[in-house]
């Protein structure tokens, strides 16, 4: 029958273009190549910027890229390591403490970049399993109409003239947001209490940073606790926004690079991790709107440089180890 | 082979292929219910899991959203049905069409669209609360309520209009002629033989309700509101030995409540008087005066326009504006959003498997249900109806139960997991049943005797199908192969626990966008997908409308 065999050839066709979203890239020549699976929790379009500037130098390497929430990321690269199947060649999400477990689960592998001479020894990791490229700082974003006294401290946030008026995002969804929570932990001066006492001013719990953003953008909330650029990106757009570096110091993570160990794809991996330290991939992250981690990269305007930066001093160890015990804490202070 | 043997070796195989495609993907869900990390059988699991408070509170969540937004849904598509099937208002095709379109636009869609109406600090929730009643929390329990009830309208309506045309205008005359006002023959003659109707038409909002992921996954997961559907959700994505056993066994209990449902409705619709052999009288029953009508039509636009239409223009504002929030001024304007959703690699990529994978599920359904709706018309075939039954079976359970019960059966063969053929795989199984159920309709509205009348002219098997058959069929088998399209490039549940990392569908695009705080990218991709849903739909009207040209 005429008609089953074009109906057959159609199927064909649309599996075809469900199997493979477009043409094979060009005849292989020298240097890295083959796919390379990204997994991440940078938002989208810097994502794609990133591997656009990174496909014009290694033009023959296909990124593919998984985003989400770092601890759901983390999830699931843990599901699939459990069923041996692990599907990311690189990781690329928040902070040091969850490259710390990661290391720990012996999912990384070693690599000393050529590019690290041009970056500050504290911002990787003395066994070269995974290194920081870009300074992000959590402080605080304030809406500029809603908000009357702005908050210069962190304990600030305690005062009753906020109550209502805060938000902030969840340690359970957010990676930056979980180091958080362990970096103000080891403060004599904020702790527990710190939080007991946001919990009593009625702050919300956003999911992510992204939600923070939005709720004091759009001036549901005055004052909301989240990661730097987001607040000097709305008020490049024109939200009428700030962003306070407390000072205290502020909360910084490095949304660190690793390669996972025994990908198959080593050399495309190490091309990815070079070029998004080279100075030229540095200038990129500079124009998407992050602090770079490389000194001789100069920051975004309105963005403190690297140096400039006064990080909240913690014991990473100490963090990783009592990091799912603080979690579980704050869901109970949280969620009950 | 003989003709006989032949037809048990088909009828095997189809046998087969049921049981190792849609029975058995569902028994091992079970299992995994029952049975610890270790492989052993034991109900402790459950029970623990069950007496917890968070399971409860799940639970019981799930019921008030499914009962309270039903009610609404059935009082707002009652009205509507009324309305277009009775009286003489105009403009009833485009009325028509708007109360249907959340049967085509995506829950999540239209969850974004009221998230950004209701927006706490945005203009709407101002007036509510210089009106003393807001501000208004969509992100709550009465937040998820109302939006599935709005989506649940098409659902009651569509059962509740054709019962309406059905009831014998004679039927209310006689009630007239005894004495009855027109108010009291409307409570005493239409509304008792449209119970049944509304009812079956109501429990399939229940269960849709019940089956929803996309609408409390975006408004209630931040703000804490768990159901069912997003908490076994939650459990299947978190980590640990246990993770998967506490999914399997919450999507029992969803199942269960799922099953008894369906099962009420059944019996529900089985005491309805109105058979499906009635004719359906369209012509208006109630003829109001012009100024009266003017009414009816504006309380009619009113209510469409409050539930569907005013939350897109707020989407579309939303995806339009500098930055989130931004007041809806010129000065901040801006297109940027589309630009960047339509330049960025990601989302076109994940367009194109959307609609890579609609096209070839609702080619393979469309294959696959019109061979069984065909042999069951040929003959008594036992298999094929078992094939039927266990299709209807993966239909009426929750997406994400399917979804699960997939992941275990299919998960662990190399080469499907984490590609986009699983998707295919899933789709497939829960979207047959409407073929089978399209294409037994188109079938059954062929007066056998034109078939007749065909042989005995002397025409082949081959050209009575090509000349009677798929021509009186095509618009009918098209509805649902259409139908099936639309929902197939638009699923979000089964591919929220399916899709691998590098298969991405346009609904995960626009989920992943919203968790990720890029609210107005979001928006731009919700608006540039109802745009094209209207399109497809426009240009399959336009295609029907070619077809049934040369056909004549």
């Amino acid at each position: 029958m005429k008609w089953t065999k074009w109906a057959c050839g159609l199927v064909a066709a649309a599996m075809l273009a469900a199997g493979c979203g477009g043409p094979e890239p060009a005849a292989p020549t020298d240097g890295p190549q083959g796919e390379l699976v990204v997994y991440t929790s940078q938002p989208e379009k810097d994502v794609q910027q990133l591997i656009e500037a990174y496909n014009k130098v290694y033009p023959q390497v296909k990124v593919v890229t998984f985003r989400s929430g770092t601890e759901e990321v983390i999830s699931k690269v843990m599901a699939e390591k459990k069923v041996g199947a692990v599907q990311a060649d690189v990781l690329l999400v928040a902070d040091v403490s969850t490259f710390e477990g990661l290391k720990g689960e012996g999912l990384l592998a070693p690599y000393e970049s050529p590019e690290l001479k041009a970056i500050d020894a504290a911002y990787y990791d003395a066994e070269h399993m995974y290194v920081g490229t870009k300074a992000m700082a959590t402080g605080l974003m304030i809406n500029t109409e809603k908000i009357g006294d702005r908050p210069t401290r962190w304990t600030d946030l305690l005062s009753p003239a906020y109550a209502g008026q805060l938000v902030m995002p969840s340690p359970l969804y957010s990676g930056a947001a979980a180091y958080n929570l362990g970096v103000i932990l080891q403060q004599d001066t904020l702790g527990w209490g710190w939080y007991e006492g946001l919990k009593a001013n009625r702050i919300k719990v956003e999911k992510g940073n992204g939600a923070v953003q939005k709720a004091v953008q759009s001036g549901e909330k005055a004052v909301g606790i989240v990661v730097d650029y987001l607040a000097h990106r709305a008020k490049a757009a024109g939200a009428p926004v700030e962003f306070i570096y407390p000072q205290e110091g502020s909360l910084v993570i490095t949304e660190p690079i690793g390669i996972v160990a025994g990908t198959p794809h080593r050399k495309a991996a190490e091309s990815f991790v070079d070029f998004i330290l080279s100075k030229e991939g540095q200038e990129v992250t500079a124009r998407i709107g992050y602090t770079p981690i490389r000194k001789d990269v100069a920051p975004p305007q309105g963005y403190r440089s690297v140096d400039e930066l006064h990080a909240l001093p913690a014991d990473i160890g100490r963090m990783v180890r009592e990091r799912a015990a603080d979690k579980e804490q704050f869901a109970r202070l949280f969620q009950a | 082979m003989s003709k006989r043997s032949r037809r048990i070796a088909v009828g095997a195989a189809v046998a087969a292929v049921t049981v190792w495609c849609f029975i058995l993907p569902l028994w091992q869900l079970a299992v995994m219910s029952v049975t610890n990390a270790d492989g052993q059988l034991t109900l402790a699991a459950m029970q623990s899991l069950i007496a917890e408070e968070r399971t409860q509170r799940a639970t019981w969540n799930t019921i008030v959203i499914a009962v309270v937004s039903t009610a609404m849904a059935m009082v707002i598509g009652l009205y509507l049905a009324w309305l277009i099937a009775y009286t003489n208002i105009r403009h009833k095709r485009w009325l028509t069409v708007l109360t249907l379109a959340p049967y085509v636009i995506p829950s999540y869609v239209i969850a974004i669209a009221w998230g950004d109406l209701l927006s706490l600090h945005g203009g709407v929730n101002r007036i509510l609360t210089w009106c003393g009643i807001g501000p208004v929390d969509l992100y709550s329990l009465w937040g998820i309520i109302w939006t599935m009830g709005w989506c649940h309208v098409p659902l009651v309506f569509l059962f509740s209009v054709t019962m309406l045309r059905k009831i014998p205008r004679e039927w209310e005359w006689a009630a007239r002629l005894a004495g009855c006002s027109r108010r009291r023959s409307f409570f005493v003659i239409t509304l008792p033989h449209i119970l049944p109707a509304l009812l079956g038409g109501g429990m399939l909002a229940f269960l849709a309700a019940v089956d929803n992921f996309s609408i409390p996954a975006l408004l209630g997961i931040s703000s804490g509101v768990p159901v069912l559907s997003t908490y076994i959700y939650e459990k299947a994505i978190g980590f640990g030995p246990a993770a998967f056993h506490d999914a399997a066994i919450l999507s029992v209990v969803l199942a269960v409540l799922v099953l008894i449902a369906a099962w009420v409705q059944q019996r529900i619709l089985r005491t309805s008087r109105i058979s499906d052999s009635m004719w359906e009288d369209a012509r208006p029953r109630v003829e109001f005066r012009p100024a009266v009508r003017r009414c009816f039509e504006g309380s009619a636009l009113v209510v469409l326009g409050t539930g569907m239409m005013i939350p897109l223009v707020a989407l579309v504002m939303n995806a339009a504006t500098t930055y989130y929030g931004a007041p809806w001024r010129p000065e901040n304007m801006t297109a940027e959003h589309f630009v960047t959703v339509l330049t960025n690699d990601g989302i076109r990529r994940a367009a194109l498997t959307s609609v890579g994978l609609a096209a070839a599920t609702a080619l393979i359904c469309l294959a696959v249900g019109t061979w069984v709706a065909v042999r069951q018309r040929d003959g008594r075939d036992v298999t094929v109806r078992f094939l039927e039954q266990a299709a209807s079976l993966t239909y009426a359970l929750p997406g994400i139960v399917l979804a699960l019960a997939i992941i275990f059966h299919w998960g662990t063969m190399r080469g499907v997991y984490g590609t986009v053929y699983i998707l295919l795989i899933a789709y497939v199984t829960r979207y047959l049943i409407l073929q089978i159920k399209g294409s037994q309709a188109a079938l059954a509205a062929i007066a056998p005797a034109q078939e007749e009348a065909a042989a005995v002219a002397g025409a082949s098997r081959r050209t009575r199908w090509r000349r009677i058959l798929l021509p009186m069929m095509a618009s009918q088998m098209g509805a649902s192969a259409f139908f099936i399209a639309i929902s197939a490039s638009t699923e979000l549940t089964l591919s929220s626990l399916l899709a691998g990392a590098n298969v991405r569908t346009i609904g995960l695009a626009i989920f992943g966008l919203q968790q990720g705080g890029e609210y107005s990218l979001a928006d731009a991709v919700s608006a540039l997908l109802v745009a094209a849903i209207a399109g497809g739909y426009l240009l399959w009207r336009a295609g029907g409308a070619w077809i049934s040209r040369r056909v004549k």
